[in-house]
């Protein structure tokens, strides 16, 4: 039998139309984006079968002023429910609707059962959020199909084992990726390949585009450019005179080119690590802002301690009963992985830097200055307290590595805890 | 007033005030010196509040006055092109003339008024007095100095505790992760602790150069004062207990190891390249053949092998690069000795030619 089929110039031809030999691409990446859809509702829904097919919002609790929408099912948002959109209005719009306080666990739980199942297809994930992810699958179409059938296969295995709907969107890049897996939903499946830019990506409008905020896309619609369109057809130094190194990297995204690498680790290597809550009411008694600034170095030092870092710049963020947020940092000596030392740190710029009679409504620690966390612990003369609250601190996570983050708890902070059930807000 | 000063005298003695003045002050006058002419003699000052440096030398002129004068000055003098100085003050609007052919400079210049005082030196306050030679001063300090901490977060350990008693002053500087400490034989018959900042202390390394000078030392009021010929400084002192130096220096060891001092400096030198993180580990593993210096990185490895005269036990242990250098660096004697207290147990190190000195490193404890 003759192989003239596998000429060179055949295959040229093939790598300029893109076509596919045994099903695999040979020139372009295959790169897929799984978007959950509603995912916060959608977990709940998948928990409780009672909720399916029916109007369900995840909300804040209005007590404790985190009084909006997080997340709303699509039958909610078939009345107007948006996200972000205050309870009170949300009830207004949707009053048989079932609001219920949110549960980060159980998403949690969720996000990585479905990264289990997109990781059975490539070791090539990259977790963009806890319900989005890129999957570059250009290796494994061989072993599973196209990436068009793969596709299709995770889309069903998510539905169907985990009762999560998803979006899927297929290119040769993460850009357009993500761009097709926006363009439908609730359970979308949307390939975009290249001779589909213009017909496809060009007609939108610039504010439907990755990369595009709330900054850029006035910017943009004064310059006279409203769709994505428009903007691949704008000279680059124009753009890059306005909007500096992004103009550039806007510029290629319109015209479809974006060649990031897929990264398992790029959510891994954190610059900073941060947690804030806003209060149920304004505080200004310092021992109260002291138990939410332990609690809050306690998460933080936690997730320092799980990703091996330690770091050097401690950050306090506070937003007062005037709304006015305010950010002030210290850098300490040496990097510390400690609770101990962040909450002190995070204590005494609050001292510096606040009034005491100040009304707080936000608190906020942050660590940054990360840096992996070394081998070896140099011992100390006379005090050693940083020796045995290291080895303090190794046990306790120990412990809850074990039984769970609420096995072991600081006595100052059990009366505060918060509560963590599910139940409807009336 | 009007001075007519060989432009050298004026510049050397600019030289050492400027130690003390302040980089940047929230009090301008602070960030200049101050120039006295009492009728016999001319002083010179500077102070950053925390370390103060006064000189003088004999005036040719019978002249009178005060001016503060920019620090500049300092670099003015040293460029000016002639071998005299004229400098005439207007005593109005302290506009200073400073002339030495071609060369004519218009400074202005601020009042003396809102200058601080220099500390004030009534010695019979003086809670303790010594005479100490320069040599042996420079040489405790230069033994001790580079162990001081450099973190404020620790007020004790940035400065360098002096202990009187009679005949012995000892000198110990920590950053909590090693000890340097030295005592030499001073005059006096007081008995006093007092703390000083490294900081101060690195200056006056800087000011007093001349070996053979003798040293007369002071404390009074919070303050250290040290005179050398025509030069005061006065350093404030640390007002923080320092902890008990002796207990924490191990009596009993398992192994005593000597070696060619330049043999392990350079050794410890090279693995040190490679030495990583912030901790700096080099792993060493001592035994009666040798001394085995290990350290890997991203880069690569180092294994290096210094002889050594070893009685009692060796040890595998691992310190920061950094600090072993500092020490070895210090080191006069052709031979370093090593005490060994056991595995995860501090190293002390000694000066074949340093009979009173002592370093004790802790280690990086390796799981």
């Amino acid at each position: 039998m003759s192989k003239a089929w596998l000429s060179p110039s055949f295959l040229l031809y093939c790598m300029y139309k893109n076509e596919h030999i045994f099903g695999v691409s040979l020139l372009m990446r295959a790169i897929i984006h799984v978007d959950m859809n509603a995912f916060f509702a959608s977990c709940h829904q998948a928990e409780n079968p009672a909720w399916r097919g029916k109007a369900l919002l995840v909300a804040g609790d209005p007590k404790k002023r985190h009084g909006i929408i997080l997340t709303a099912s699509y039958e909610a948002r078939q009345f107007g429910v948006k996200t972000a959109m205050p309870v009170w209005l949300a009830k207004k719009l949707c009053p048989h609707g079932i609001f219920i306080q949110p549960d980060h666990s159980l998403y949690l739980a969720y996000s990585k059962r479905i990264l289990a199942i997109l990781r059975s297809y490539t070791p090539l994930v990259e977790p963009f959020s806890i319900d989005e992810a890129w999957l570059d699958v250009t290796g494994s179409q061989r072993l599973f199909g196209s990436a068009e059938e793969i596709g299709r296969q995770l889309q069903q295995r998510i539905l169907t084992d985990l009762k999560i709907p998803c979006s899927v969107g297929i290119a040769a890049n993460k850009f357009l990726a993500k761009m097709a897996s926006e363009r439908q939903k609730p359970h979308g499946f949307t390939i975009i390949r290249p001779h589909d830019i213009p017909t496809v990506l060009w007609p939108l409008p610039v504010e439907e585009m990755v990369g595009v905020g709330r900054k850029i896309a006035p910017a943009l619609n004064e310059m006279g450019v409203e769709t994505i369109g428009q903007l691949a057809k704008m000279p680059t130094p124009l753009l890059v005179s306005r909007f500096g190194v992004m103009g550039e990297i806007l510029h290629q995204l319109a015209n479809g080119n974006d060649d990031s690498p897929v990264d398992p680790q790029a959510l891994d290597t954190a610059k900073s690590i941060g947690h804030s809550t806003t209060l149920p009411r304004d505080i200004s008694d310092p021992e109260d802002i002291a138990r939410v600034l332990l609690s809050l170095s306690e998460r933080v030092g936690r997730r320092l301690r799980q990703g091996g870092y330690s770091g050097r710049t401690i950050t306090l963020t506070v937003k007062d009963q005037n709304f006015i947020t305010t950010t002030r940092s210290h850098t300490l000596q040496e990097a510390t992985c400690l609770t101990e030392t962040i909450y002190q740190t995070a204590q005494n710029i609050y001292r510096r830097h606040f009034e005491p009679w100040r009304k707080v409504r936000l608190l906020g620690v942050a660590i940054s200055n990360l840096q992996v966390r070394e081998e070896g612990q140099q011992l100390t003369l006379w005090d050693q307290s940083t020796e045995r609250l290291t080895s303090l601190t190794e046990a306790a996570d120990k412990i809850k590595d074990r039984f769970g983050d609420y096995a072991l708890q600081r006595a100052s902070l059990c009366s505060k805890r918060e509560d963590k059930s599910d139940s409807p807000v009336t | 007033m009007r001075l007519s000063i060989p432009k050298q005298l004026l510049s050397d003695h600019l030289q050492v005030v400027a130690k003390a003045i302040p980089v940047r002050s929230v009090n301008p006058v602070l960030e200049g010196v101050l120039l006295e002419g009492d009728g016999e003699k001319i002083t010179l000052t500077a102070t950053n509040l925390e370390l103060g440096i006064q000189t003088y030398f004999t005036a040719p002129h019978r002249e009178t006055g005060k001016v503060v004068l920019p620090g500049k000055i300092v670099e003015i003098i040293r460029h000016l092109p002639g071998d005299t100085v004229e400098l005439e003050i207007n005593p109005e609007n302290f506009a200073t003339l400073i002339s030495s052919p071609p060369a004519e400079f218009q400074i202005y210049g601020l009042s003396a008024e809102d200058y601080p005082l220099f500390p004030e030196q009534q010695p019979e306050l003086a809670q303790c007095s010594f005479k100490i030679k320069a040599a042996d001063l420079r040489r405790a300090l230069r033994q001790t100095l580079f162990a001081v901490s450099h973190d404020e977060g620790k007020p004790a350990f940035v400065g360098v505790f002096f202990s009187l008693a009679h005949e012995t002053l000892t000198l110990a500087a920590s950053d909590t992760f090693r000890l340097a400490t030295t005592s030499c034989t001073v005059q006096s018959n007081s008995t006093a602790d007092f703390l000083v900042p490294g900081k101060n202390l690195q200056e006056v390394l800087r000011v007093i150069t001349d070996e053979e000078a003798i040293i007369e030392a002071a404390v009074i009021q919070n303050q250290l004062f040290l005179y050398c010929r025509n030069t005061c400084i006065s350093s404030r002192l640390i007002d923080e207990n320092y902890p008990q130096i002796n207990r924490v220096i191990p009596k009993s060891f398992i192994g005593t190891a000597v070696l060619d001092t330049a043999a392990f400096t350079q050794a410890v030198e090279r693995a040190s390249l490679l030495a990583e993180g912030s901790n700096h580990v080099l792993r060493f593993s001592l035994n009666h053949e040798a001394m085995v210096i290990r350290a890997a990185s991203k880069y690569g490895k180092i294994q290096e092998v210094v002889p050594l005269e070893l009685t009692g036990e060796g040890v595998e242990i691992a310190f920061n690069a950094r600090f072993i250098l500092d020490m070895l660096k210090i080191v006069e004697g052709e031979q370093c000795l090593i005490e060994i207290t056991g595995p995860n147990q501090p190293f002390i190190l000694k000066d074949s030619l340093a009979d009173n000195y002592l370093y004790l490193v802790l280690p990086v404890r390796i799981s």
